[in-house]
C-alpha cells in the first residue's frame, strides 16, 4: 500500500482538486483506492457526496487500531472508497497530544487497512502541526500543489526546511504547480523553467480551469469527463507520481 | 447478506425493474444491450481460484473486470485495446498483476460469450448519493452453443459504510415476488447448462480407490485417467492453444508410460510393450516442438540477462525459433490426425477398458495396490539414493538427467498412490522430492538451452546468417547460462544431501518398506 498526502502550509493551492482526481484516477485503473478526507471543512467528502460526518467524531477515529475501517464509505465509483471528513477533526491536534507517539499515530491507523488498499491519498488541512507531522510520517509522498508565484516557492523551501531539520526525508517531497495561469508571464515562466532547489518539481502541473471549479457544482470529479483538458492534466500527474512510486 | 437472486423464467424483467423504481425510490442510471466474454485458460484456473474475468466493450476498447464468484465484488479492472490472448496483452496494471501468477502462460479463451440485456438501478439519498446498485441482466448463452433460454438475476450491491440501507433493500428483495435466492455463481449456472467439466484439465494421476483393490484394476483406471487427460488435450495441442497444453499433454504420457512400466507383472505383457512404444514415440514427437517453446520462454529472459546493445542479436534467432516451431508443430499435427494415431488411442483406450479377468496368469495383477506399490516405490527410492551419491560436481550432465527421470518417475508412481498412505507423512515425501526434482530441473533446463543455443549458432551459421550481433548475443548467453549452471548444481547438492538424510530414509521407510 502507498500513502500519498496532498499537502501545503497554504491554503487554496488545489489540494482536494488534486486528491479527489488523483484518487479517481486511480481507482479507474484498477486500483483498490482508500481517499481520506483529513480536512475539517470536508470539501474532499462535498464533491463525493458523502456526508461530513464521522460517528464517535475525531476522538472515536484516533481511538483504537480499527477505528478507521468503521468508517469507510463508498463513493459511487467502483473501487474507490472514503473516509469522510468531520467537523472535530479541528480538534485533532488536541487529540493526538493526548496520545503515546502522537506522530506515529496515523500510520499506526493505517497498518491494518495494507491488504485492503493499493493506494491511499490523505487530502490535508492547511497547517503545520501535529497532524501534519503525523501525515509526514505516515505517508510514501508529499505531493505539494503549488502556485507559480513567489510566495509559494517561499513556502516550499519553509517546508523543506522543516523536513531538513526534523531528519524527515525530503526525497518524499513531490512539488508540482497547480492552478496555471498561462496567461501570467510568471505562471509560464516558472512552468518552463521551473526551480531545482530545495527539491525539483514534477514535470506535470495542472493548469486553471473552470471545469474544476465547476466539480463543486457537479459534486464529481472533473477527471471523470474522459477526454477533458483537466482529466488529461490530471492523469498525467497521475502517471508521472505512480512512475516515481514504483520506481 | 446474499447478493444474488434469480429472476422467475415467468417474471418480465421490465415489470421487475418497475416494481423495485417504485418500491425503492431509485432510478434507471444504465439499460443496454452487449456482448460480453467470459474469458479463463484452457483448465479454468481463474475460475477454480473463485474469480470471473470478463470482457465487455468499451469506446473503442474492451473493459475488462475481475469479479470474486461468491459474492460478485469487483476486484479490479482495466481498459484493453482489444481481446487478450496473453497476459503481456494487458496494459500493465493492478489487474496484470493480479492476472500473472494465475494464468503464467497460459492463452485467455472465450469460454463462453454471453449476449446480455443489462439495467442498472441506484439507490440515492437527497445528497444523490448512491447507497446502493440493483444490477438486473438476461444473459443468453451465444456460445460454445446457442442457448435459448437466457437466464436472468438480480445481483445486490450494497455500497460499504450504509448498512441501514442495505439491510431494508435486502429485506425487500427477500420478499419480492419474481425473485429467489440464488446461491451459485451465475458462471457455475451456465456451466451447468452447457455441461461442461472444468475438472476435464486437472492433471492430477488418478488414484487407487482402497489399499486392497487389484493392482491392475487400480492401474488401468489411472491409466484410463491418463488417457482422457491426453484425449482432452489433443484437439487443444493441435490447435496451439498454448506451450502449457503441449506440456500437460506430454506431462499425460509420461504419467502413463512411468504406470506401465513402474508395475511390472500387472499388465499383460505383449500389449503393455506395445503401448509403452507408442506412448515412447508419441512423447518423442512432441520434443522439438517444447524444447523450442523453452527457449521462446526464456527470451525476456535472456534479454534481462544481457546488455542492452545485444538484444537486437537475439532478433534473428527468434525468426528461426518461430519458423522451426512452426514446421515441427505442423509435424506434430499430421501425426495426431493421421489415422493410425486414431487406430492406437482406440485400440488402447479398449485395451484399458477391458474387464479384468478373476484368473490371470499374471503374477502381480491380483495383488493389493498399496502392497505392491510399496515395494517399488521404495525400489525407486533406493536407485534414487544410490545414483544421487555418485554425483559430483564434476559429473556429466547426462547422470543429472538420469537422476532426474528416476525423481519423475518417482514422484509420478507416488501420486497415483498418495490416498493410500497416511496424508501428512506422504506429503512431507512429496514435498522434499519436489524441491529436489526443481533443483534438477533447473540444471537440465540450463543444459538444454546451452546445447540448443550452440546449435542454433551452428545451424545459421551453416545457413550463411547471423549477424555478428547475434553471435556476441549467442556466446554471452551461453557463457552466462553455464555460470547458472554451476551454481545449480552446487544448489542440488545441497537439496539431495537433506534428501539423502537418515531422517528422511527412516520417513520413506516407514511407510514403503516398515
Amino acid at each position: 500500500m502507498k500513502t500519498i498526502a496532498l499537502y501545503n502550509i497554504k491554503g487554496g493551492v488545489g489540494k482536494t482538486a488534486t486528491a479527489v482526481n488523483l484518487a479517481y484516477l486511480c481507482a479507474q485503473e484498477g486500483y483498490s483506492t482508500l481517499l481520506w478526507d483529513l480536512d475539517p471543512q470536508g470539501a474532499a467528502s462535498f464533491y463525493y457526496r458523502i456526508k461530513s460526518k464521522l460517528k464517535g467524531g475525531a476522538d472515536r477515529l484516533v481511538e483504537n487500531k480499527d477505528s478507521l475501517t468503521a468508517a469507510i464509505k463508498a463513493t459511487d465509483y467502483p473501487l474507490l472508497e472514503m473516509i469522510p471528513a468531520d467537523f472535530s477533526l479541528r480538534n485533532l491536534d488536541l487529540l493526538l497530544e493526548g496520545r503515546k507517539k502522537p506522530t506515529k499515530r496515523l500510520r499506526k491507523l493505517l497498518e491494518p487497512l495494507e491488504q485492503q488498499y493499493d493506494y491511499v491519498f490523505i487530502d490535508c488541512a492547511p497547517s503545520i502541526s501535529l497532524v501534519s507531522e503525523s501525515v509526514f510520517l505516515a505517508s510514501d509522498a508529499l505531493l505539494i500543489p503549488t502556485i507559480p508565484t513567489t510566495l509559494s516557492l517561499r513556502t516550499l523551501q519553509q517546508i523543506h526546511r522543516y523536513f531538513d531539520d526534523n531528519a524527515l526525508d525530503t526525497a518524499t517531497l513531490l512539488p508540482f504547480f497547480s492552478m496555471v495561469d498561462s496567461r501570467r508571464q510568471m505562471h509560464r515562466i516558472m512552468v518552463e523553467h521551473p526551480p531545482q532547489k530545495p527539491v525539483p518539481f514534477l514535470q506535470a502541473h495542472i493548469p486553471y480551469l473552470s471545469e474544476i471549479e465547476r466539480m463543486g457544482t457537479e459534486r464529481k470529479p472533473a477527471s471523470a469527463a474522459g477526454s477533458s483538458r483537466s482529466a488529461k492534466a490530471y492523469l498525467a500527474l497521475w502517471h508521472e507520481l505512480k512512475a516515481r512510486l514504483t520506481g | 447478506m446474499l447478493t444474488r437472486f434469480d429472476i422467475d423464467p415467468g417474471t418480465p424483467m421490465a415489470i421487475l425493474r418497475h416494481q423495485l423504481m417504485s418500491q425503492l425510490a431509485c432510478e434507471v442510471v444504465v439499460q443496454r444491450q452487449f456482448p460480453r466474454q467470459l474469458l479463463d485458460t484452457l483448465d479454468w484456473r481463474l475460475y477454480k481460484n473463485g474469480y470471473q474475468l470478463s470482457a465487455e466493450p468499451q469506446g473503442h476498447a474492451l473493459l475488462l473486470q475481475l469479479h470474486r464468484l461468491n459474492d460478485d465484488v469487483l476486484i479490479s479492472q482495466a481498459l484493453c485495446p482489444q481481446r487478450p490472448n496473453f497476459i503481456h496483452d494487458i496494459p500493465s496494471s493492478k489487474l496484470h498483476q493480479l492476472l500473472q501468477p494465475q494464468i503464467e502462460q497460459r492463452r485467455l479463451l472465450t469460454q463462453l460469450s454471453l449476449h446480455v440485456d443489462h439495467s442498472e438501478l441506484t439507490v440515492t439519498n437527497h445528497h444523490d448519493k448512491t447507497l446502493a446498485r440493483l444490477q438486473l441482466e438476461s444473459c443468453r448463452i451465444t456460445a460454445p452453443k446457442q442457448v435459448r433460454q437466457a437466464q436472468a438475476h438480480l445481483i445486490f450491491l450494497p455500497l460499504r459504510g450504509y448498512p441501514k440501507q442495505a439491510r431494508r433493500i435486502h429485506a425487500l428483495l427477500e420478499q419480492q415476488p419474481g425473485l429467489s435466492a440464488s446461491h451459485t455463481a451465475a458462471l457455475t449456472d451456465y456451466l451447468n447448462t452447457l455441461r461442461i467439466d472444468i475438472h476435464h484439465f486437472d492433471n492430477q494421476a488418478s488414484v487407487a480407490s482402497s489399499p486392497d483393490q487389484r493392482s491392475d484394476q487400480a492401474l488401468k483406471q489411472a491409466l484410463l485417467h491418463q488417457l482422457s487427460q491426453m484425449r482432452h488435450h489433443h484437439q487443444p495441442v493441435i490447435d496451439d492453444i498454448d506451450a502449457e497444453c503441449l506440456h500437460d499433454y506430454r506431462v499425460a504420457i509420461r504419467r502413463s508410460r512411468t504406470l506401465v512400466k513402474g508395475l511390472p507383472g500387472t499388465l499383460p505383457k505383449s500389449h503393455a510393450q506395445r503401448h509403452l512404444r507408442q506412448l515412447k514415440r508419441l512423447g518423442e514427437l512432441t520434443t522439438p516442438v517444447r524444447d523450442i517453446d523453452v527457449i521462446l520462454l526464456n527470451l525476456d529472459h535472456y534479454r534481462a540477462l544481457l546488455p542492452h546493445d545485444q538484444h537486437p542479436g537475439l532478433a534473428p534467432v527468434e525468426a528461426y525459433l518461430q519458423r522451426e516451431r512452426e514446421r515441427h508443430h505442423r509435424q506434430l499435427g499430421r501425426q495426431l490426425t493421421s489415422r493410425q494415431h486414431q487406430q492406437w488411442i482406440s485400440a488402447y483406450q479398449r485395451f484399458l477398458s477391458q474387464p479384468e479377468h478373476t484368473r490371470t496368469p499374471l503374477p502381480n495383477a491380483k495383488q493389493p495396490i498399496r502392497s505392491q506399490l510399496s515395494q517399488h516405490l521404495w525400489k525407486h527410492y533406493q536407485s534414487i539414493l544410490g545414483l544421487g551419491a555418485e554425483i559430483s560436481p564434476r559429473s556429466p550432465d547426462e547422470a543429472l538427467h538420469t537422476l532426474r527421470k528416476r525423481c519423475k518417475q518417482l514422484r509420478y508412481l507416488i501420486e497415483f498412490g498418495q490416498h493410500l498412505y497416511p496424508t501428512e507423512k506422504i506429503q512431507r515425501i512429496i514435498v522434499l522430492l519436489k524441491k529436489l526434482q526443481d533443483r534438477l530441473g533447473k540444471c537440465q533446463d540450463l543444459h538444454l538451452q546451452i546445447t540448443h543455443l550452440g546449435q542454433i549458432e551452428q545451424t545459421l551459421t551453416q545457413q550463411g546468417q547471423p549477424p555478428l550481433a547475434t553471435k556476441h548475443a549467442l556466446t554471452s548467453l551461453v557463457k552466462q547460462l553455464s555460470a547458472q549452471q554451476q551454481q545449480c548444481r552446487a544448489d542440488f547438492l545441497a537439496c539431495f544431501e537433506v534428501f539423502a538424510s537418515a531422517r528422511h530414509r527412516a520417513n520413506v521407510k516407514e511407510l514403503f518398506n516398515p
